[in-house]
């Protein structure tokens, strides 16, 4: 039995780990802020692995990285409030179905992620170009409008951004699904937490291909219990190459 | 030893000469640290310089009472460096040539772990730990792997990896005090 202690121990381990989801770990870090015994937890933590840092031979810096930082640093940084997330927010209905973004904030909330994409991470990221995913989905719902895109970069891995607010009852979650072929049927790529972006690492499979369907279930907690899908299609779409 | 507390106040009312003893004294050791989790070293080098405009940006955010100076300078590097490794730099690696991959940094965890002074208590208490705990938190500590990795690598499910990370981390925090 874990106790609340335990639970915050074992969270800022994780976090020291890095093994947290995006959500978990910026709801941690939203924590840190206000609350002294998660800032403890955290430290003794790091504390308890630092030893390791210290086992990794010092390296050679190369010339001219310090001269690299230093230009970096008179950057301006993008204030995290100027930036609306993209996720649209949306009060609670009982009803299952999917709720859209009001048209407006969506495209604010674009414009603001993908000025954060260009100035706060310009430098690191164009290094980074090979990044791109493979083919992009924009899953529709039943109104055909826009309720999540996925990117897939292989066949493992996608990346899932909600455009609009699912409603997840009680005891239920949101299940990815894919077709690689007729033969394998439709395999889980994994489980969302709500309509947050999230990355998932899903079984191997087959590299994607054009036209591959992808679609989103609701179903219940800890995913379909036969393995296929069991519940209502929320939103599904078939794949596209990025034109580069 | 040099007083990282004061340092990174010293950053934090913009002292660039502060930042730059920071950097002489860490630099080498984080490309060292960073490479074991992103591989390539001209990645662990951008990951540095990244990890050094953070620090600067985010130095007034650091209060003593927060921790360990260093230990909060190496976790703003460990999350650069994951940043960029689940965000995909790493996926040609891992496609064309997972199995030397996985050899590799199965060495270099290997490696870190006995490199850990006889004494030290965090040895003691991970060789305390079953064998499939304390590869798992040094996998993930080490190189940095997700859930879903390590799974992968010692072919189990991610559950089940979950399960050994949090249960390991537990009993190292009993164990270390």
């Amino acid at each position: 039995m874990m106790t609340e202690r335990d639970e915050l121990d074992a969270i800022a381990g994780e976090y020291v780990l890095g093994v947290l989801s995006d959500a978990e770990r910026d709801a941690f870090e939203d924590r840190l802020r206000r609350d002294d015994r998660a800032r403890a937890a955290l430290r003794n933590a790091e504390q308890r692995f630092s030893e390791l840092d210290l086992t990794a031979s010092a390296a050679r810096a190369p010339s001219g990285l310090w001269d690299r930082i230093n230009a970096r640093l008179d950057e301006k940084p993008v204030a995290r409030d100027n930036v609306v997330p993209l996720r649209p927010l949306g009060g609670a209905t009982p009803k299952m179905d999917v709720k859209r973004a009001a048209p407006g904030r969506f495209w604010q909330g674009f414009a603001a992620a993908a000025l954060v994409a260009l100035l706060g991470f310009g430098a690191l990221w164009t290094s980074l170009t090979s990044a791109q995913p493979e083919l992009i989905v924009v899953l529709l719902d039943a109104q055909s409008q826009p309720g999540a895109i996925v990117e897939a970069y292989n066949g493992q891995r996608v990346r899932v951004v909600p455009l609009a607010q699912f409603n997840v009852p009680e005891g239920k979650t949101l299940q990815v699904w894919t077709l690689p072929n007729r033969e394998m049927g439709p395999v889980s790529i994994g489980l969302l937490e709500g309509a947050r972006t999230k990355t998932l690492i899903g079984p191997s499979l087959p590299a994607p291909r054009p036209e591959q369907l992808y679609e989103i279930t609701l179903e219940q907690a800890g995913g379909s219990p036969t393995g296929r899908p069991t519940g209502p299609i929320l939103a599904k779409g078939f794949a596209r190459a990025p034109q580069i | 030893m040099l007083d990282y507390s004061g340092l990174l106040i010293a950053c934090a009312n913009g002292d660039r000469t502060a930042l730059k003893r920071l950097y002489e004294e860490e630099a080498g050791r984080m490309i060292a640290v960073a490479q074991r989790i992103v591989r390539r070293r001209e990645l662990a080098e951008e990951v540095v310089q990244d990890a050094f405009v953070q620090i600067w940006r985010k130095a007034g955010t650091f209060t003593a009472e927060r921790g360990s100076a260093r230990g909060w300078i190496y976790t703003i590097l460990r999350n650069r460096a994951l940043n960029l490794i689940r965000d995909g730099a790493r996926e040609d690696l891992v496609d064309s040539d997972s199995l030397d991959r996985a050899r590799d940094q199965s060495a270099e965890v290997g490696d870190a772990f006995d490199r850990l002074a006889a004494d030290s208590a965090l040895r003691r208490c991970l060789e305390g730990l079953d064998r499939e705990k304390r590869e798992s938190i040094l996998l993930s500590y080490v190189a940095g792997y997700s859930h879903g990795e390590i799974a992968a690598v010692l072919r189990v499910p991610v559950g089940t990896a979950k399960s050994w990370v949090r249960r390991g981390l537990l009993a190292l925090r009993d164990c270390m005090g």
